[in-house]
């Protein structure tokens, strides 16, 4: 039997055995190949080697060294003799909410025990098997190094995999108490970070596989446009050039070589038709929303006490209103793809979020069933949310269809940039109130904005684990406006402890799709929320450090991460620098606050130095959760000052890291991070540290020049206003 | 005899005259010519490689170079040619990419030939000194701007780059009507 | 044509206008350097040539016959790494890893010109590499501790 077919028959075991069925695939297995495969996660050589089945995509966020980490924990093997594998597409790995999927922070939440107890289930077993044989109770045995110990007797891993297959599965295997950790907790390098410095580690737009070709893709101005005509003789007379065709909004060039068909590209007329968006402009969706008067009614997410009575009867009352624009993700790898369409069969290697996602839609495009793709996941160059979308796997389907032989599929940077699939465009007004006393009485939060989670159950289409009829139910509820938003209006009903509040939600309809970007809602959310809140602050003429922690509940998490930064709040500051606060709590689990000090030189917004204090749980690699804060924090940055995606007559304006700015090494502020051991669960930390930076260099700002900048980005806001 | 020596001075005056101006070229005409020069020099595509500080400038709004590229950048490891070849990227079919000349890059840091920001008298003043233009005389300058390739490419810059104001034959006029007048500066 | 790459001859039947880049990675099978944006804004295809900057990008494969080209595969002595390959492992410095290959060649090409550069030199190269993954702070200490280590400093 294969072993992906092993693999994939695991996706019907529990970690239960069934006694009385015959020989298990568990044990039949390890009698054929000398492999010991308890799980779909874990496995022995006879050679000793472990091997453990990543079944998330590396995006850079550490899931590779999380896994390996957690096995090495359980099984007592160095870290360096764990081989990790990228899971191929198997029924067994749809354990995020029925899909294969990495996002939202969820993989060291989600992972943290399962993959333990993989491992864990492992050793017992290995145990059992050497306890067997010793006639001696497995309690007396002990593990190290990769051998199963009692007294002088050691017996190697590798050499036990058949007798442990045939021991029954713990359930419940025991986990190691915190106390014994070796790697858990601690710092330790990042096990794939080797190739990445040799040169050696293969991305999507690395894969090679016999008898490749390569596509280039051809996209109209407009998002969406499909030709209308194509001149391509010029281009099929080029060397290497073996076709171009329009398909399903763009024109493929398909060579040997991706240098040829950039040649090729060069050379072919296409005349495009209106597009999906025509005449759709970001101006005029700001002018609207402006001038949109209305209370969100027709999404009303919260409403507790009164907040309009609260608001009227209030001794000060403050209204903003925020804006940010459309965000791309602008990965370092372009998006790719790469897909064999052997008739009935289809192969896919690329770098994506969510196996399952393309799984669905390209069967769809190919005219399979799910089941008959098969999805290998590389590393990524970069994900951000964006990966999890099957659009450039379709596209790559619909090439590869017609082709026959693999295609490697690679969008241009400015594909990559235009193809919409964008943090959308946000629009928040607030209204709140201060008691007499100085405390908050009221907020009312009016949002608009696409309909992220609306969009995104679009997207994801039959990945989704439920029938099509509740999804679509379900689609029809929000596209009635009978069910709020929760995806747009993540982060506003917050911490805080505020008596009366109002949240609501106008969606704003485009067909330009919106999507997933790192720290989805609350990367708009937090900077409205956490500028008003500074603003009603600054109106009650309260130190905004103390005004949040007055509203945090008493021995709260979040509470105690703020008094964590109090030390780098109330630090000494030179003349000239304006310090800010904003702070967060991440999917209800994660506590981030920030603190940074911001100057001005010759009109540039400089961001001089950010604290992070972040609250996580347990860090299970402490180097790891820094660099994600690090991460996040620069990455928010580059948003929060410089980027913008915008739309004149439905095209979009920015192409390449020209017109959409990253935040580079000379403008990098010190970053230092804090993490607070709280003793909890691991939590997640791929995104919590990016929704805070935006608002608490807007509040630095506003110490430093007494104007307040509500609109994103940054930087573009200081100099017209 | 007497009758022919007035003319063995002639090769002497002309030899003069050759040297120090061509008496054709009054010290007025030459300071309107340098009018035109400035114009020149002053525009984007001359000025950009010519800046007041250590950046160069890019576009028609002379801004400092993106990606914090100075000249520090230079001294420590990145010159120009990483990323300005000597064409223009659209020659090998980069569109949108970096415009590229035969010896892309600033005037040595010691010798900076600053344009940007100089008044017509400094600019003159700087041009003519041998210290401050690499021990250059008129005619080597004269040389300079009408067949140094990364000057002439100023004239064909390629992509949406404007062209100095005036063509580049008219430059050299004016540029030669100045070095004529033996460098006359504007006052 | 024929090119020198990490110590090897390749031959490339290409265009001489052909952009290093693909030549390196489709016709030499190096796919360490990488295309990030095609024109020159980002750094991930930065190579050596004659042991100096290049993004390959934008530079004409017939520009380099004759020259020595190195790739991030050429940094490496035989399995052993660089200092500055070594001091990247050291501080954990990638993430995702797509822009490190590039970042290591303008690394490499820096401390080549100065061998122990300041803060202000580090800025001055390294800017013009692009990371999304945000890992500028690790590589400024990267760069630190491989000058450390070659200059022989405790």
């Amino acid at each position: 039997m294969r072993r992906r077919e092993f693999l994939g028959g695991l996706g019907i075991l529990s970690l239960g055995f069934e006694i009385g069925c015959g020989p298990s695939p568990i044990v039949k297995h390890a009698r054929e190949s000398g492999t010991f495969a308890p799980n779909a996660w874990v496995s022995i050589r006879r050679d000793g080697g472990v091997v453990v089945e990543v079944d998330k995509v590396e995006l850079g966020q550490g899931v590779t060294t999380l896994y390996a980490t957690l096995v090495a924990e359980e099984l007592d093997v160095p870290i360096d003799a764990v081989e990790t594998h990228y899971a191929d597409s198997l029924p067994a790995y749809r354990t995020s909410s029925g899909m294969q999927l990495t996002g939202g922070s969820t993989s060291t939440r989600d992972g943290y025990l399962p993959i333990r107890k993989a491992a864990a289930a492992a050793r017992e077993m290995l145990v059992g098997a050497a306890a067997t044989t010793w006639g001696v109770p497995p309690a007396e045995c002990r593990t190290e190094g990769g051998f199963v110990i009692h007294g002088g007797d050691r017996l190697a891993y590798g050499a036990l995999t058949v007798s442990a297959a045939s021991r029954p599965v713990p359930s419940s295997p025991n986990l190691k108490p915190r106390s014994a950790f070796r790697l858990i907790g601690k710092h330790g390098r990042r096990v794939e970070a080797r190739a990445k410095v040799d040169g050696t580690a293969k991305f999507g737009i690395d894969v090679r596989v016999p008898n490749m070709v390569r596509a280039w893709v051809l996209h109209g101005p407009v998002f969406g446009a499909n030709a209308i005509s194509v001149r391509s003789d010029k281009a099929l007379a080029l060397p290497g050039v073996l076709d171009v065709f329009a398909f399903p909004g763009g024109v493929a060039v398909v060579a040997e070589k991706t240098w040829q068909a950039i040649a090729a590209a060069r050379v072919i007329e296409v005349t495009w038709d209106r597009g999906v968006v025509a005449g759709l402009d970001t101006e005029k969706l700001r002018a609207a929303a402006r001038a949109d008067t209305s209370r969100g009614d027709e999404q009303l997410q919260t409403t507790k006490g009164n907040a309009d009575k609260a608001i009227a009867n209030a001794a000060t009352k403050i209204e903003a209103f925020y804006e940010a624009p459309y965000l791309c993700h602008a990965s370092m790898e372009p998006l790719n793809c790469t897909v064999h369409v052997r008739g009935k069969k289809v192969e896919v290697w690329a770098p994506v979020q969510s196996p399952s996602v393309v799984q669905a839609a390209v069967a769809e495009v190919v005219g399979v069933s799910p089941e008959d793709v098969l999805v290998h996941t590389t590393l990524a160059g970069g994900g951000f949310g964006r990966r999890t979308h099957a659009d450039f796997a379709v596209q790559a389907a619909q090439i590869a269809k017609r082709v026959g032989r693999p295609v490697q599929m690679t969008w241009s940077r400015e594909s990559d940039m235009t193809q919409a699939q964008y943090r959308s465009i946000n629009f928040a007004r607030m209204r709140g109130a201060l008691r007499a006393d100085g405390n908050v009485a009221g907020i009312d939060v009016h949002l608009l904005g696409q309909p992220l989670l609306e969009e995104s159950i679009a997207a994801f289409g039959d990945a989704l684990p439920f029938p099509r009829a509740f999804v679509d139910t379900i689609r029809g509820l929000m596209a009635t406006n009978t069910l709020p938003d929760l995806g747009s209006l993540e982060g506003f009903d917050n911490t805080y402890e505020v008596e009366h509040r109002r949240i609501a939600f106008t969606p704003i309809r485009t067909k330009l799709p919106s999507y997933f970007w790192r720290a989805v809602g609350p990367s708009f959310t937090c900077f409205a929320l956490e500028s008003f809140i500074d603003e009603l602050a600054h109106a009650a003429r309260v130190d905004p450090f103390e005004f949040r922690r007055r509203l945090l509940p008493v021995g709260s998490r979040a509470r105690r991460v703020l008094d964590m930064i109090a030390p780098a709040w109330s630090a000494p500051k030179a003349p000239g620098v304006g310090r800010g606060i904003a702070r967060i709590t991440y999917a209800g689990e994660t506590e981030v606050a920030e603190v940074v000090d911001v100057e001005l030189v010759a009109g540039r917004i400089k961001v001089r130095r950010v604290h992070v204090v972040v609250d996580c749980g347990l860090a299970v690699n402490p180097d790891i959760v820094r660099a994600q804060m690090e991460g996040a924090v620069i990455f928010g940055l580059s948003a929060a000052l410089d980027q913008e995606i915008t739309l004149a007559n439905g095209v979009v304006q920015q192409r390449n890291f020209d017109t959409y700015p990253v935040l580079r090494m000379f403008e990098c502020p010190e970053i230092t991070v804090t993490i607070v051991d709280s003793g909890e669960a691991p939590t997640g930390v791929g995104e919590p540290g990016l929704p805070p930076i935006a608002p608490a260099v807007a509040n630095a700002l506003f110490a430093l020049t007494g104007r307040r900048l509500r609109r994103l980005p940054l930087q573009k806001e200081l100099d017209v206003s | 005899m007497k009758r022919w020596l007035p003319l063995l001075g002639l090769p002497l005056v002309l030899a003069t005259t050759l040297a120090a101006g061509d008496s054709s070229v009054t010290a007025e005409e030459g300071q309107k010519a340098f009018v035109t020069v400035a114009r020149v020099l002053q525009s984007p595509r001359c000025m950009n490689c010519h800046p007041a500080g250590d950046a160069p400038l890019q576009t028609d709004r002379s801004r400092p170079h993106t990606m914090n590229i100075r000249r520090a950048s230079v001294a420590a490891g990145l010159s120009c040619q990483a990323c300005h070849r000597e064409r223009n990227s659209e020659a090998i079919g980069v569109s949108g990419g970096p415009p590229g000349a035969p010896s892309w890059g600033l005037p040595p840091e010691e010798t900076p030939m600053v344009f940007q920001g100089r008044s017509l008298p400094a600019l003159c003043a700087q041009l003519k000194d041998p210290e401050q233009n690499g021990h250059r005389s008129l005619d080597d300058l004269l040389e300079h701007v009408g067949h140094d390739p990364l000057v002439l490419w100023g004239w064909q810059p390629g992509g949406n780059r404007s062209r100095p104001p005036v063509s580049h034959d008219a430059f050299v006029g004016a540029f030669r009507a100045w070095v004529r007048s033996g460098g006359a500066c504007p006052p | 044509m024929k090119l020198e790459i990490n110590g090897v001859s390749v031959e490339a039947a290409v265009p001489a206008e052909t952009p290093l880049l693909w030549v390196v990675r489709e016709e030499a099978g190096l796919t360490g350097t990488k295309y990030g944006c095609g024109r020159a804004l980002c750094g991930a295809c930065t190579v050596l040539v004659d042991g100096e900057a290049r993004r390959s990008c934008v530079v004409a494969a017939g520009d380099v016959a004759g020259k020595k080209v190195t790739t991030v595969e050429g940094l490496a002595d035989n399995g052993v790494l660089s200092a500055l390959q070594e001091a990247w492992l050291a501080e954990n410095v990638p993430q995702c890893g797509y822009c490190q290959s590039g970042q290591l060649m303008s690394a490499t090409a820096l401390l080549a010109k100065k061998r122990e550069p300041t803060d202000a030199d580090v800025d001055a190269v390294m800017s013009a590499n692009l990371c999304r993954c945000g890992t500028y702070p690790r590589i400024r200490a990267a760069i630190k501790r491989a000058v450390t280590a070659l200059v022989g400093k405790p």
